[in-house]
């Protein structure tokens, strides 16, 4: 597989990605803000996502709502999501309204209209986002909770979503200010992917994009992560579990570095499908658990590698042991050269399976502009992983997973709080 | 902003449309009456395979709900000469995904895998289908976790709302049971199992549906070779359900009591349409100006207008027998009455107002542009294929598709609107704090409060 594309950058220093693929008469467009959560500030935590909703509130062409009318009229697909590193906007299209696309992205990138009205509208649905998607779920504060003690940088470690005191202390003000700062071009990365001809691609790009005025440089965000000299815990009466459950997290290198590669590979070999470690120790065997998941993230700054699991019997510590055994098992003994060959082929299906769609193939390309500054990646990074070695998992699964390292959140149904999980 | 100039004030105009046609795909017989129906598609080199097999689970399972589910389960954990643990390294060592379900009409067994374990995956599947070992340890080791799971499941509203809401659409017939009981997991047995699978595996009822980086001849060779021996059962007496599907009458309110709940889920649902029906495409363009995406309705009046809900969608949901319109959304509690209020507000419009031109265009458009975006994976290409065998839609259903759409009128729209939208004639479920909520629904209906089994609390 080898994914064609060109890459320009216009003056005003927008990074500019375009890939013909005639599968189908259909084109992506993504635009990635190098802005998400990690720029936020205490007490305005949960704003990036906040603002995110008022991109599709109106801009100087377009009224309220009538960007999402004018996607859906042209038969496409629309949205935009924020974490930790970025917020990106996307519209999947026929073809033939490439032109709408990016008329509509470069409209709301030059003259976004922040009104006091839509961004109370939006304020309330983003509280019922949170509702929906934390506070009415079972164990959704202990998923927000385990990152916030995980990691001790406050602009890495807090929610995406926010707090709720924070979203209601937020201003129209902020909003604008924070616009101006960040969603220029300068600081964004567009990449156009389908049935499309790239020099005209280009040329539309140009033509609504490039009098866009780029804006001051946003500041830096500081990484640094403290290091962490001791096992770290917390426990969350949750009134909506019924089972106990717990997160439990290893600080990660950043995306990139070497280590980073070999976790991804471990990662598969504990935790994805059924004959990983993990099912066939806690699931299987011990029966002690019935879901056992987790991720290794890969952002720019430190990160995570965690594992979350709800507990059969009401035994939280049964399942704590026996991950702890596993993960003794790798650093002690190493992993067999059929397991690395298995998560090789596991990262291989998901690659194939993520730039299959023109949107997949748009955001992998974004994403390794914005964060790696090289979109070639996309045909190279893989390489990286297949060349991971026994003895490099063996070293990490060393090296990350002291006792001192872990930090551990639980969640344990409100009867049951308070009296150590035995219930 | 001043220092721009000269950007246009509208869109520019769209260019002429690219053509586009369903993938193309061969149709062919084994001796023993196994169809199968290949898509050679070799955009990645990735492969998908998939059993889907029409069991009429409807005619007499009544008792036991779940079952084909759990059957469906149960294949994973051991099959030909392997193990379970052999079966989940097999899929895992080849990036594969494996699928196995069941739902009231058709059990599936799916493997998308790279292009070079394409017989390895095909024969893990004729080893799950032909030869299912249904472990004694196993079926324990699942029917316990299964148990742990449906707990877990209860403390979901989404879940507990949509269970209950069934069971009240679709009385004792099989599609009123979502999921597995622990009454029908603690009946789960060997012997029963066993006996449903000789009953309603059989090639005449199945079919293989393959898409992917692979040539029909040798998808044709592979099937020869792993199937063509499966020998058709003594004939079943497949056929429509002993259980009929109760006649509605009148509107009522299930509130299920989560007393700890901070939003309130709301669904919505009455009968509609099978998926066969020769309106169900028209239906789907009624849905869509009701609540089928972000500029439907629903989603612009009750989370961009008022700002109650992160989204308010509307769906049909249908089987081969039945079919239903839902529309849902999670809201504040103290806006639960209020919500209600816009739903059946716009339950009602699309009933007695013609659809708007612009409106039924922009409608119209959005189902015809992403009809060839939502065929980009070869997996969603392979469920297509799969649909029109088992809900029996002709050949050329999905080549139509489009016109078929296209020439919905704003007449057809509020015909059907009136046939399958019915807000005298629904479901609505509320899952939140009953003791505030209770009040505000009673002008919707009469009340019944539940726990979150389903039984009046």
């Amino acid at each position: 597989m080898n994914v064609e594309f060109e890459q320009h950058v216009l003056a005003n220093g927008l990074r500019v990605l375009l890939s013909r693929n005639t599968t189908s008469p259909c084109v992506a467009v993504a635009v990635y803000y190098d802005v998400g959560s990690r720029n936020e500030t205490p007490g305005r935590s949960g704003f990036a996502h906040l603002f995110e909703h008022m991109m599709f509130e109106g801009s100087e062409h377009i009224g309220k709502t009538e960007h999402m009318k004018h996607i859906a009229n042209a038969g496409g697909e629309m949205n935009g999501s924020t974490s930790e590193e970025r917020t990106n906007y996307f519209e999947v299209l026929p073809s033939n309204q490439l032109g709408l696309a990016l008329w509509l992205e470069a409209d709301r990138m030059r003259a976004l209209n922040v009104t006091r009205e839509n961004f109370e509208n939006q304020r309330a649905t983003v509280k019922e986002e949170r509702r929906q998607s934390i506070d009415n779920q079972p164990y959704g504060p202990a998923y927000l909770r385990h990152r916030e003690l995980a990691l001790g940088n406050w602009a890495l470690g807090h929610s995406v979503i926010g707090d709720m005191a924070d979203l209601d202390a937020a201003t129209v003000e902020d909003a604008q200010a924070f616009y101006r700062l960040y969603y220029a071009p300068n600081n964004a990365v567009l990449a156009v992917v389908g049935d499309v001809d790239c020099t005209d691609a280009l040329e539309q790009v140009r033509r609504y994009f490039e009098a866009i005025p780029r804006s001051e440089a946003p500041p830096e965000v500081d990484t640094t992560e403290p290091e962490q000299t001791a096992e770290k815990h917390d426990t969350l009466s949750d009134a909506l579990a019924a089972m106990p459950g717990f997160w439990l997290a290893y600080h990660a290198p950043p995306r990139r570095s070497p280590d980073s590669y070999a976790l991804q590979l471990l990662q598969r070999i504990l935790l994805h499908g059924r004959s990983s470690r993990l099912y066939k120790s806690l699931i299987k065997e011990h029966e002690a658990a019935i879901e056992c998941s987790g991720f290794c993230g890969s952002s720019r700054g430190p990160d995570l590698f965690a594992v979350w699991t709800i507990s059969k019997g009401n035994d939280n510590e049964a399942c704590k042991t026996l991950i702890a055994q596993e993960l003794k098992r790798v650093a002690d003994d190493g992993v067999s050269e059929h397991e690395v060959q298995k998560a090789k082929n596991l990262i291989k299906a998901q690659y194939l399976d993520r730039i299959q769609t023109n949107l997949g193939r748009a955001m992998v390309l974004a994403e390794h502009m914005l964060y790696d500054g090289d979109p070639n990646l996309v045909n190279t990074e893989l390489d990286r992983y297949l060349r991971v070695s026994a003895a490099d998992i063996q070293r990490v699964a060393r090296c990350y997973f002291g006792p001192e390292q872990r930090t551990i959140v639980e969640a344990l149904p409100a009867a049951a709080a308070g009296k150590g999980g035995a219930a | 902003m001043t220092g721009v100039p000269a950007f246009p004030k509208t869109p520019p105009a769209p260019g002429p449309a690219g053509e586009y046609s369903f993938p193309p795909f061969t149709e062919n017989r084994l001796d023993n009456g196994l169809r199968v129906l290949v898509c050679e598609d070799r955009r990645v080199p990735r492969v998908c395979a998939s059993m889907l097999i029409a069991t009429g689970l409807s005619t007499d399972e009544q008792a036991w709900p779940g079952l084909s589910a759990f059957l469906a389960e149960l294949l994973k954990e051991g099959a030909g000469a392997r193990s379970a643990d052999e079966i989940a390294e097999a899929v895992d060592f080849m990036g594969a995904t494996l699928d196995t379900g069941g739902n009231q009409d058709m059990i599936q067994v799916s493997v998308s895998m790279l292009e070079e374990y394409f017989a390895d995956g095909l024969g893990l599947v004729a080893d799950m289908v032909l030869e299912p070992t249904l472990p004694q340890d196993e079926l324990e080791k699942l029917r316990r976790r299964e148990l742990a799971e449906l707990t877990a499941k209860h403390a979901q509203p989404d879940y507990v709302g949509r269970k209950i809401c069934y069971r009240a659409l679709y009385g004792e017939h099989p599609y009123g049971a979502l999921d597995v009981t622990e009454e029908s997991l603690a009946a789960m047995s060997r012997e029963k199992l066993a006996a449903f699978r000789q009953a309603h595996f059989d090639p005449a009822k199945a079919n293989l549906v393959v898409v992917g980086s692979i040539s029909r001849n040798e998808v044709l060779r592979d099937a020869k070779s792993f199937f063509g021996g499966w020998k058709t059962a003594a004939p079943a007496a497949p056929g429509q359900s002993v259980a009929k599907i109760p006649p509605f009458d009148g509107r009522r309110v299930l509130l299920v009591d989560f007393p700890n709940a901070v939003q309130s889920t709301i669904l919505i649902a009455n009968h509609a349409l099978p998926f066969g029906h020769a309106d169900f495409v028209p239906f789907k363009v009624a849905n869509q100006v009701l609540g089928g995406s972000f500029a439907s309705r629903l989603f612009m009046n009750i989370r961009e207008d008022k700002g109650y809900t992160y989204g308010a969608y509307s769906r049909p949901v249908a089987h081969v027998e039945a079919g239903s319109l839902a529309a849902w959304a999670a809201v504040r509690n103290e806006v639960t009455g209020a919500a209600l209020k816009e739903f059946f507000y716009e339950l009602e419009r699309i009933r007695n107002e013609h659809v708007g031109d612009e409106e039924l265009a922009s409608a119209k458009a959005y189902l015809t542009g992403i009809f060839p975006i939502a065929l980009e994976r070869i997996e969603q290409i392979a469920a297509h294929i799969v649909s029109l065998k088992l809900y029996g839609l002709p050949d050329n259903h999905w080549d139509t598709y489009r016109d078929r759409i296209t020439a919905t009128t704003a007449e057809q729209v509020q015909q059907l609107a009136q046939r399958t939208i019915r807000p005298d004639q629904c479901i609505i479920t509320v899952v939140g704090r009953a003791a505030d909520l209770r009040p505000m629904l009673e002008p919707f209906g009469p009340v019944m409060v539940l726990d979150k089994t389903g039984r009046p609390a």
